[in-house]
């Protein structure tokens, strides 16, 4: 007794015979369930523990840093309708310095709430203890900094705070929803051994910093259903006297938009990617199912001659696309798991959240499942109204003879001196325009996917060369405390080591155009500057204008500004000027939302006179150690950089990161690739058995038989290589699009040897399915196959 | 007229043996699904021969067609063709001796589909050293005019008349033909026929046909008798009668 029904029987039988394409398939289908549950669960895993997170330690939704107001003015923030809590603090960045480290060392001293257990931004005390209020030198540390430096409670280590030296020693390790991805000013990626934020009693710094009775930064939390923007406008109001520069929304919070960033390009992979694959995988049971209803066209008959309605056939068909999709999805979803705890894991080593678990949300699942079976059972159905249309009589009668004619291209008169075999294979590919056409196009795909996702390291490596070769091309940043007027720059040249010395001034401003606006920072630079340079779109570098404006082409299209227009500046630090000034230019520039003047125009705007914030130095390296020295001893010099770090911290980081995603999609296209290209030769092989043994008969040897097999598909390869190459481009275009954020854009920058060694996978991947089918001529039985017709 | 298992069984002919078939058996399968096909065949096959095979199905003369044209090996035995023993050749070797010396005709034709007669027919000259031209391999079997229609385009008899020209094309010295005319009315049948005649008289090519119409064993040199897996006579004909003449 069997307990299946015969009909199921014959499925799961013609299943296990045509188990390679089986298994193809459904690892085509498992990389779309896969790059979806993995996409989506990490992304959901991260923002579910970033909202939690924030709502257990009251993250803050207005922030704003000023110069220095009294206490008292946060009674009139608490004031403003809307809000909820107010929380301030005493702020300042500082150096720092560690025994044996010569390297310069930044970091950020905050106050600590005087309750932590109400207090907004909330504290998660990792190890350690809280500093006593009473002593004077200790410190919470975070735990970025302390990992990466290996401290722990006890250790100690020393800040250089209003001019003075401070001996600080560690009594905790803390997390901070505020620093759940901790970047430095200036800086595109964490440096956490470089970079790291403290936390002392409020009183104890504000002696420090003298901020008794003071404030320089201020978080708020609203009222639910309160405007931000209302209220934004209100603390500018009442902080403007205070030197305040700019209040700011949650969303411009760096380390809330570096993750908001990460989430969009999370959620963009799984828009973009898994469609692709399940494109694939609709197609490749579309022929499969196809051929197996012509060689079944017999079986078809007489199950219908048997009763079996038209709907039962087809009902048969679709159980097979059915069982592979099946198949597929929960190779899909345990590889997606474990591509998601993966992806995880090492989030958290750039995310510092209290607890991130990896957690797979069944809707994720279910959802998963629906468009994955939803898309390869259309393939199946659409294939099947072929076996729905035969009638019993017809089906068991043998098929009409293949009619055959010379190609498109032998009509012209091309292809002349081909040999009689190449005519068998061009003519095969012709007779079956739709079957060749999607074997063209699955390989075309994968080799998209490949391509579009290889780039990324050309178009990262454009970038980031823009950024450190082109936009900011010192080897030193110098950041003062306060700014500085221009005599400095005799201060700073006498320094050891120093080549040039070029003068920066930054300016944090509200640019409006009509209904749109943004903040972001104005850099005002000297003309003829050599470590600065501005690109147009066309290549050519720019002078800086007299007056005006420099944007980016994100900023320009953000605010629709084009040059010659004319934007509203409302300066907001000092004594926050309003003008109106030209955009001159816009730029191709990769890395935030820059915008350019001339210092002196800068300077005329705010009104400041000639004054500068930083200097970008020019060094001799031989000179390096000692001028650290010169800087930690130098009053009123805040912090210095080394672009040298920040380029390796970014090499890096792309190393570690991209290499892993890059193995990882040139696994999928080669899924793709071997998927679509095992699937041609075989179903090109059962339809050509009958003829591949009648050469074999005629004396061919094994070799040139194969070599009609192999040469089907390496022709169709050959033309899906440049359509590949195209749609990379495209596809490259439109992930660069997708990961577009304020915080930098990618360009665009394909390189000539992505395309070779993209093309060069797809081919390997398709040899490699050749191979495996050739293997099965072989195997032919001469005898059996001519004695029939099929 | 000679028995057939274990005597050796010779044709007369002044011509030297093409193919000489000792005790050759060929068993499908083991153990108490075991067929055998061949029971132990001796057999002396003669240069320019025309040589019929009548027997019912299952009698093992398309086994042993088979294994004359090197598609199959014997399970014991050994075939010489000349002075080669095809018995302990390599596959390799075995396609090579196709290659060189052996045209097939099968009943269902097998024609490639996506190839004209004439480029059916240039599949086969591209392989060997001094073939036919296709186009006269095709005029001889009377298909001069239709050189450019593909299999689809042709009718049965002249679908295996193309077969026919592909078989003789490179000049072979063996033609094995298995059931040429199973799929033809007698008219058409006929035609093809006469081809394999002509082939056999002006090339002097070996030729064996496997037929179960014992009309065609008119036309043959010897007609050699299969029954369950062993030869159980040969008659030689002392006047062979013309294909024309032939009908059934």
């Amino acid at each position: 007794m069997n307990p299946l029904p015969a009909i199921d029987l014959k499925l799961a039988r013609d299943m296990w015979h045509r188990r390679g394409q089986v298994l193809a398939i459904a690892l085509v289908i498992a990389s779309a369930v896969a790059t979806l549950v993995m996409a989506l669960s990490a992304l959901r895993s991260l923002s579910d523990a970033r909202e939690a997170y924030y709502d257990r330690q009251r993250f803050a939704q207005v922030f704003v840093s000023l110069k220095r107001a009294p206490e008292s003015a946060a009674a009139r923030l608490r004031d403003i309708p809307g809000v909820a809590q107010v929380e301030t603090r005493v702020a300042r960045f500082v150096t720092i310095e560690i025994e044996g480290v010569t390297e310069p060392l930044r970091g950020l001293a905050l106050s600590l709430p005087e309750n932590n257990d109400t207090a907004l931004n909330a504290l998660v005390l990792r190890s350690g203890r809280f500093p006593d209020p009473d002593r004077a030198s200790e410190v919470l540390l975070h735990e970025s900094f302390a990992t990466a430096n290996g401290f722990g409670p006890g250790s100690t280590f020393s800040a250089v705070m209003n001019g003075r030296k401070q001996r600080l020693v560690v009594t905790g390790i803390a997390l901070s929803p505020e620093h759940i991805y901790v970047i430095g000013p200036g800086d595109i990626v964490p440096d956490n051994r470089r970079y790291g934020v403290f936390w002392m009693r409020r009183k104890q710094l504000a002696a420090i910093l003298n901020y008794e009775g003071a404030f320089n930064d201020a978080s708020l939390r609203l009222l639910r259903g309160a405007s931000s923007e209302t209220v934004i406008a209100a603390v500018d109001h009442v902080l403007g006297q205070y030197g305040a520069a700019g209040a700011f929304d949650r969303k411009e919070q760096s380390s809330h938009a570096f993750l908001d960033s990460e989430f969009g390009q999370l959620s963009s992979m799984a828009s973009v990617i898994p469609p692709i694959f399940l494109i694939v995988s609709a197609f490749l049971l579309y022929t499969v199912i196809s051929r197996q209803i012509e060689t079944q066209r017999h079986e078809i008959g007489l199950l219908k001659a048997f009763g079996y309605s038209d709907g039962a056939v087809a009902w048969h068909f679709v159980k097979f696309a059915l069982t592979v999709s099946v198949l597929g999805l929960v190779i899909g979803w345990v590889a997606g798991a474990w591509f998601g705890y993966q992806i995880t894991e090492l989030y958290r080593e750039y995310f510092r959240f209290p607890t991130l678990a990896f957690a797979i949300a069944p809707d994720i699942l279910v959802t998963s499942a629906a468009v994955a079976l939803t898309v390869s059972c259309g393939g199946a159905f659409i294939a099947t109204r072929q076996a729905m249309r035969l009638t019993p009589a017809v089906a068991m009668s043998p098929p009409s003879p293949a009619t055959y004619r010379p190609s498109f291209m032998e009509r012209i008169g091309l292809l002349r001196d081909l040999s009689t075999t190449g005519y068998m294979i061009v003519r095969h590919v012709t007779r079956f325009p739709i079957r060749s056409g999607m074997t063209v196009t699955g390989i075309a795909l994968s080799l998209g996917l490949l391509i579009a996702t290889v780039q990324f390291i050309d178009s990262i490596t454009l970038m980031i060369d823009s950024f450190f070769f082109r936009a900011q091309r010192q080897d030193v940043t110098l950041r003062f405390v306060e700014p500085r007027a221009d005599p400095v720059r005799g201060e700073i040249e006498r320094m050891p080591g120093v080549l040039r010395t070029e003068l920066r001034r930054t300016v944090g401003v509200k640019l409006t155009h009509g209904p749109r606006n943004k903040r972001v920072a104005i850099l005002g630079i000297d003309p003829g500057s050599e470590l600065s340079q501005q690109v147009g779109a066309d290549g050519r570098m720019i002078d800086l204008p007299p007056s005006g404006l420099l944007l980016t082409r994100r900023l320009a299209e953000h605010l629709g500004v084009r040059p010659g227009d004319e934007v509203e500046v409302a300066v907001l630090e000092g004594r926050r000027a309003r003008t109106k000034a030209q955009v001159t230019r816009v730029i191709d520039e990769y890395v935030g939302l820059a915008v350019y003047m001339q210092r002196a125009a800068l300077n005329r705007l705010t009104g400041d006179g000639e004054v500068a914030d930083s200097a970008w130095l020019k060094t001799d390296p031989a000179h390096e150690v000692a001028l650290f020295a010169e800087v930690k001893q130098t009053p009123g010099l805040f912090t210095i950089q080394l672009q040298r770090q920040a380029y390796q911290m970014f090499r890096d980081l792309m190393d570690q990161n991209m290499m892993t995603m890059i193995w990882f999609y040139v696994g999928f296209a080669s899924v793709i690739a071997f998927g679509v290209a095992y699937n041609a030769s075989r179903i090109t092989l059962s339809e050509r058995a009958h003829e591949l043994a009648t050469l074999r008969v005629l004396g061919y040897h094994k070799r040139e038989v194969a070599l009609i097999l192999v040469g089907e598909l390496a022709l169709l390869t050959l033309i899906a290589l440049p359509i590949g190459c195209v749609l990379g481009y495209g596809m490259a275009s439109l992930m660069m699009e997708l990961f577009e954020t304020d915080l930098y854009q990618i360009p665009l920058g394909l390189a000539p040897a992505t395309y070779g060694w993209s093309a060069l996978v797809i081919i390997a991947a398709t040899a490699v399915s050749s191979a495996v089918v050739v293997r099965r001529i072989q195997t032919l039985d001469l005898v059996r196959v001519l004695k029939g017709r099929d | 007229m000679s028995q057939g298992a274990a005597a050796e069984v010779k044709m007369p002919s002044g011509s030297p043996a093409a193919f000489r078939a000792r005790g050759l058996t060929k068993v499908y399968g083991a153990g108490e699904s075991a067929v055998h096909a061949l029971r132990g065949v001796d057999i002396d096959l003669h240069e320019g021969d025309f040589l019929v095979l009548l027997g019912p199905s299952g009698s093992g003369k398309s086994t042993l067609l088979n294994i004359l044209g090197g598609l199959d090996r014997p399970t014991a035995g050994t075939l010489h063709y000349r002075d080669t023993e095809l018995t302990a050749c390599s596959d390799r070797e075995l396609t090579a001796f196709r290659r060189r010396h052996v045209g097939f005709i099968f009943q269902f034709y097998n024609l490639i589909p996506s190839l004209t007669a004439r480029e059916n027919v240039a599949l086969v000259t591209e392989l060997v050293e001094k073939p036919m031209v296709p186009d006269d391999a095709l005029r001889l079997v009377g298909l001069g005019e239709r050189m450019d229609h593909f299999p689809a385009q042709l009718s049965g008899g002249e679908q295996q008349r193309v077969a026919v020209a592909r078989a003789v094309a490179k000049r072979p010295q063996v033609l094995l033909c298995d059931e040429p005319t199973g799929a033809l009315d007698s008219a058409t049948g006929v035609r093809v026929l006469e081809a394999l005649a002509d082939v056999n008289q002006t090339l002097g090519t070996t030729t064996v046909v496997i037929t179960h119409n014992a009309t065609i064993a008119g036309m043959a040199d010897h007609v050699v008798h299969f029954g369950d897996g062993r030869v159980v006579s040969i008659e030689s004909n002392t006047t062979k009668r013309r294909p024309s003449e032939l009908t059934w």
